[in-house]
């Protein structure tokens, strides 16, 4: 192959595929590689394979449709394993505590958006000055207004169903959705009715709109519009719902940009002068797994905040400033459920259609961490699967007795699960120094060391999760009294969370090269023309799901890389 | 009667679903006979004494009630037609054994929804801001 190029990119999720796209819309004659070390495909058969390999699962769980991709099942580059489970969230992080770090991540072509929800709210401006404003964290290098106009693109890259009129308020557009806002479930609108006449709580109105969402509301760039088949987590059947193989087809098929995958970077190594760093990397695919080497005029990372930090800190790149890997962010996000006082029901269309922005930004925001709301329309979610719903009602396990069968059975099932709702709040954490990636003695199945995460859940966050807990309680208190809603849990906080798949942090940007690892373009304060695109960057985490914002993070630095190229 | 047959007719019984398909009735079978070899036979002859009974339904209820071993099978049997799953001895999980059966679980039908990762034909976008 070729091993001088304009450009490598490495990680061919949202974040490295777009940014491949935008360098070679803006500079055709640019080559450019993207790696990645997934060696799936991004057509149609590997997507049904993917459903069928989920449908056949036994737990159903995030990452149940690519368990048998090659890098995850022989780990050559495996992923997380997107559980809450330690045991086996542990078969790659080795994790130091006191907390346990809960989010995973897809490592695969494609990147984690194979996975997510598809939910693209903005950040709120002031979730860029926190400093400022509240005394908290650090402010970001750049403004919302700074970034508004590559949001409007993200928007457009991705494919988002949004209405206008909602989001005007909260986040100031230049643009309209590129699709109007996703239809809500016949069961959204019984909660929203509900939700009509509550009063404000603490003074806080609550609003529910109808969020954002990188899923299409009609047919969009040759993707049809939504069939609802209600597992945008793990797996999208129809592509409805955005994913990375739209850029990586993009890059590969239409662009001329060269990918190879199934190929694992295992360091980088800075050569002499004012160049990028060498790319050393292994095409585990092959019987030798023999080391392959690459330059690029420019290095972009876009592999995620726990593979950019630590094939950083395996390379022995510059961390004078001693960042890297610091800062690890994610959403601790806890729900509470009960059953609505009429059917709602769920598992019909996407999983959530809207949201209650409203508890995202106020002054208590100096002491504790503020929080995203949904409403979910997948029953109770992680809290009781319609199987578990299934068993708990036929089977007594105390007295190893059935308790129901038949029509009595079908009866008993229905009037459950139909009524099932949950709401749900992904919680601010604040950047902490000593919230962390480095290396383990552990290696993966390249012999490449697996990372160590050091993780600690702070009062501001503890706060944020109880907060979260009152509010939601209080919505679930207006719907007893009002709406016939029952059997509701849990009614006291436990602070016990879920991982919200939102790692950030551990390259965050800045002005001060003592205290950032990246500058406001993402080009490395230290290292001659090495780029990071992706959460890694962000200073801090907002309420926000992080993809919109890294992509226009991404579609911003790959227009400052792509100036610099001839 | 063959076993094939009255395995079929008590699970009609156990979930109350009629009529229930042969040849999944069959596979189902098979796969519990493998993890439960002595139990299935016996809970085909509860069926059997069962069937004469004025409310088979509620004669099969208390006979597998009154037997642990049975009651476990006659959960489990209820299990895989609900969910194309069930739980082995061992408590681990037997995974459904084809996508198809896997979308042909009772639960789906019994709470007015469709498989996840199923759409429901005919469907189409926003279907779901229907009754079902």
């Amino acid at each position: 192959m070729d091993t001088t190029y304009d450009v490598v990119i490495i990680g061919a999720g949202v974040a490295g595929a777009m940014c491949a796209c935008r360098i070679k819309e803006v500079k055709p004659q640019a080559r450019i590689l993207l790696l990645d070390a997934g060696d799936n495909d991004v057509d149609d058969d590997q997507r049904q394979a993917f459903v069928d390999a989920y449908q056949v699962s036994t737990a159903k769980n995030v990452p149940s449709p690519y368990a048998a991709l090659g890098n995850n099942k022989f780990g050559y580059a495996p992923s997380s394993d997107g559980t809450s489970d330690p045991v086996a969230m542990n078969r790659y992080y080795v994790e130091s505590g006191p907390d346990l770090f809960k989010s995973g991540f897809q490592r695969m072509v494609g990147g984690s958006t194979w996975a997510w929800r598809g939910n693209t709210p903005r950040f709120l401006p002031t979730d860029f000055d926190l400093k400022t404003r509240y005394g908290i964290a650090v402010d970001w290098p750049l403004t919302y207004n700074d970034l508004e106009p590559y949001y409007a693109q993200a928007e457009v890259e991705l494919g988002v169903s949004g209405n206008r009129d909602e989001w005007e308020p909260l986040t100031p557009r230049s643009t309209d959705y590129p699709m109007p806002g996703i239809a809500a479930s016949y069961g959204d609108e019984l909660v929203r009715a509900a939700l009509a006449d509550i009063e404000p709580i603490d003074g806080t109105p609550v609003t529910v709109l109808t969020t954002p969402q990188a899923r299409n509301s009609e047919e969009y760039q040759g993707r049809s519009a939504c069939q609802g088949n209600s597992s945008c987590i793990p797996i999208c059947p129809s592509g409805a719902k955005y994913d990375a193989s739209v850029h990586v087809r993009r890059a590969r098929d239409e662009l001329d940009v060269q990918v190879r995958t199934g190929c694992t970077v295992a360091r980088l190594v800075p050569r002499p002068g004012n160049v990028s760093p060498t790319v050393v990397f292994r095409d585990w695919t092959t019987t030798e797994r023999a080391e392959e080497q690459v330059n690029g005029t420019h290095v972009v990372l876009a592999v995620n905040a726990i593979e950019t930090p630590k094939l950083w800190l395996l390379s022995g790149l510059d961390n004078r400033s001693d960042q890297v890997g610091r800062n690890l962010m994610d959403h601790l996000a806890e729900e509470v459920v009960g059953l609505f006082g009429q059917p709602v029901f769920p598992y019909r269309g996407p999983q959530s259609t809207l949201s209650i922005e409203t508890f995202r930004d106020g002054p208590w925001r100096r002491t504790t961490g503020a929080f995203r709301m949904t409403i979910g329309n997948d029953g109770w979610g992680r809290f009781e699967s319609p199987s578990l719903a299934v068993d708990k009602l036929m089977w007594d396990p105390a007295a190893k007795k059935l308790k129901h069968y038949g029509t009595e059975l079908q009866d008993a099932l229905a009037e459950r699960v139909t009524r099932m709702l949950r709401i749900g709040y992904s919680t601010e954490q604040l950047p902490d120094s000593a919230n962390r990636v480095t290396l383990s003695d552990e290696r993966d199945g390249l012999d490449i060391p697996r990372p160590k995460i050091a993780f600690k859940i702070d009062d501001y966050s503890k706060r944020a999760l109880a907060y979260g807990h009152s509010v939601a309680r209080r919505i679930w208190q207006h719907m007893e009294d009002t709406a016939g809603a029952e059997e509701i849990e849990p009614l006291q906080p436990t602070l016990k969370f879920n991982g919200a798949g939102h790692p950030m942090g551990t390259t965050r940007m800045g002005t001060d090269r003592a205290t950032s690892v990246v500058n406001a373009d993402g080009l490395s304060h230290a290292h001659t023309n090495l780029w990071v695109v992706g959460p890694s960057v962000f200073p801090t985490g907002s309420t926000a799901n992080p993809t919109l914002t890294l992509a226009a993070l991404t579609l911003r630095t790959a227009d400052k890389l792509a100036t610099t190229l001839p | 009667m063959t076993h094939a047959a009255d395995f079929r007719a008590l699970s009609e019984l156990l979930t109350g679903e009629q009529p229930l398909d042969q040849a999944t009735a069959d596979a189902h079978r098979e796969r519990l006979a493998r993890h439960f070899p002595a139990d299935v036979d016996r809970l085909i002859d509860a069926y059997r004494a069962a069937v004469g009974q004025p409310d088979p339904g509620a004669a099969l209820f208390t006979a597998v009630n009154a037997d642990p071993a049975l009651a476990r099978l006659a959960r489990e049997t209820l299990a895989i037609w609900y969910t194309a799953q069930f739980t082995r001895p061992d408590n681990t999980q037997d995974a459904p054994d084809t996508p198809s059966r896997y979308r042909a679980g009772l639960v789906w039908k019994v709470i007015s929804a469709h498989p996840l990762s199923a759409a429901p034909v005919p469907g189409g976008y926003g279907y779901w801001t229907q009754h079902p």
